[in-house]
């Protein structure tokens, strides 16, 4: 049975404040296999994502948020609907996976490089980009480490050095601190917050985690799963940076929103 | 179990190994042209190098082996990366590989010997045929088997075709090369010392028949320990080249013997 079109759901794409349009999502719909065994992954999405904007997907497992990250990435293509880019062409994007995805045969910093290296030599530029970048993380002591002689969390700051490397258009986080313990998690979701304050660049969030949606998202997606929609989008307009809000009255208002939006789709 | 404990207990079976030996040849009187005492044995295997007899042998069986695995290496690591990578070749060419994957290739060394004659180049020949498949089956194995995750990686960074086979086809292999070179070297010594059976002048495999011939069977057993010792060098030398090659992988951590 088709979904409910998004024009009767209380959802409006709206881009928040008064940035410029990045990118549009224009009635997505993603299905994978054909016919009655086919499963809508996605379908009726649509969003607005402004420049300079931080974004953050929130939804239960199985709700699409990693099909539509793949579909932004360029991995996947939509069954129909259209992703539009407000440049007119694709721009980069740059994705830090769930799992870090470093090459275990490099280096740290041949890591933090690769964007560059895979297309072409690394130039002195390129070493010292990756280096700042190290130290942006603070892995400027283990730049010459393999992977495997890093700790966990010390492995996903190095993937998200590497996604920030290219500059990217367009920053996909699909839940790279989610293999992660609470504390390191906390400390690393406070870094992202401020290394983002630094830098400004368009970044989207998917995630399990209400609380880390809220601490870095100017807006949060609420989506449902079967097929995976947009329910919900909650503006979160805490002052940053927000590390020490986390706790307060307001932020746990607001991520007790979301979770009740979540638990309750059809919730107006 | 303590290192010392452990090389010490190993020493203790190979020398409770020569123990049985001459145990067993004393005790049943066993004929010297069955099974020499080991102590004939290791006299005959110092009179081969003390005598100088059998140093042209060893050159010309490392020379061939060595020449054939160097053949395989290239062809097996070429066509395992161009078949494992190429789903068009793979398709062409897949039946013609699996053909010769089944035909005994010692079968084959008569047609070698026939279409290269009786010199090196022949022996050469069949050390690559048989050496090659290990490399090429496991270049084959490993070009497929690079994480997906890392493939998807370099497509949203848009990497070039090239740069995406150096930097991360090429290198997620190696493993799997290495375990192809560490069979072939052992092949490859069967191999040359097949060929040399068959029709040789010089080579240890030559100098075996030689030595049975003559019925000097002590001599053959010591002929037998050259090649095991060649073997194990070479299979060492291979081994090791992942210490050097693939640091980072499990594979290169020391292991026990």
């Amino acid at each position: 049975m088709p979904a409910e079109p998004l024009a009767k759901s209380p959802v409006t794409p709206v881009v928040a404040g008064e940035r410029p349009p990045l990118l549009a999502i224009d009635g997505v719909r993603r299905v994978f296999g054909s016919g009655p065994s086919g499963v809508t992954a996605l379908d009726g999405i649509d969003m607005a994502i402004g420049k300079g904007e931080f974004v953050a997907i929130v939804g239960p497992s199985g709700c699409g948020k990693s099909t539509l990250l793949r579909l932004l990435a360029g991995l996947d293509k939509p069954t129909a609907g259209t992703i539009t880019w407000a440049d007119g062409q694709a721009g980069q994007s740059s994705v830090a996976f769930q799992e870090h995805r470093l090459l275990p045969w490099s280096s740290v910093l041949n890591n933090i490089m690769l964007p560059a290296t895979m297309r072409r030599k690394a130039s002195a530029a390129d070493r010292d980009r990756a280096l700042q970048l190290a130290r942006l993380v603070g892995l400027e002591a283990f730049i010459k480490s393999k992977p495997a002689e890093l700790s966990g969390g010390m492995r996903q700051r190095a993937s998200v050095a590497r996604a920030l490397f290219p500059e990217p258009d367009l920053l996909l986080l699909d839940e790279p601190f989610g293999a992660l313990d609470a504390l390191t998690r906390e400390k690393i979701t406070g870094d992202t917050e401020e290394i983002w304050l630094n830098q400004r660049f368009t970044a989207l969030l998917i995630t399990h985690s209400i609380a880390e949606a809220v601490h870095l998202a100017d807006r949060v997606f609420v989506m449902s799963p079967r097929p995976g929609r947009v329910t919900h989008i909650v503006d979160i307009d805490l002052p940053r940076p927000r590390t020490a809000l986390v706790g307060s009255d307001r932020y746990n208002a607001l991520v007790n929103e979301i979770r009740a939006k979540l638990q309750d789709p059809d919730h107006a | 179990m303590p290192r010392s404990q452990r090389y010490l207990i190993q020493a203790a079976a190979v020398i409770g190994f020569f123990a049985i030996w001459k145990f067993y040849v004393e005790a049943f009187e066993v004929s010297t042209l069955v099974l020499p005492p080991p102590e004939e044995v290791f006299v005959a295997l110092f009179g081969l190098f003390a005598s100088g007899e059998i140093w042209p042998h060893l050159y010309v069986t490392l020379l061939e082996c060595l020449g054939g695995f160097v053949f395989a290496c290239i062809a097996g690591v070429t066509l395992g990366m161009l078949l494992g990578r190429n789903a068009m070749l793979d398709t062409i060419f897949k039946p013609f590989v699996i053909a010769l994957q089944v035909t005994p290739k010692v079968a084959l060394i008569p047609l070698f010997i026939l279409w290269f004659g009786f010199g090196l180049e022949s022996k050469v020949i069949v050390s690559a045929v048989l050496a090659f498949f290990p490399v090429f089956a496991n270049t084959y194995l490993g070009a497929r088997s690079v994480d997906r995750g890392l493939v998807e990686l370099f497509e949203v960074g848009k990497a070039t075709r090239d740069r995406r086979f150096t930097k991360l086809v090429l290198p997620s292999s190696l493993p799997y090369i290495l375990t192809g070179m560490e069979m072939a070297i052992v092949l490859s010594i069967i191999g040359a010392v097949v060929a040399e059976f068959m029709a040789g002048s010089r080579g240890l495999g030559y100098l075996a028949t030689i030595k049975l011939q003559e019925l000097q069977v002590g001599s053959l057993f010591a002929v037998v320990i050259v090649l095991a010792l060649i073997g194990f060098a070479l299979y060492f030398l291979v081994g090791s080249l992942r210490r050097v090659l693939i640091p980072w992988h499990e594979s290169a951590r020391p292991a026990t013997i």
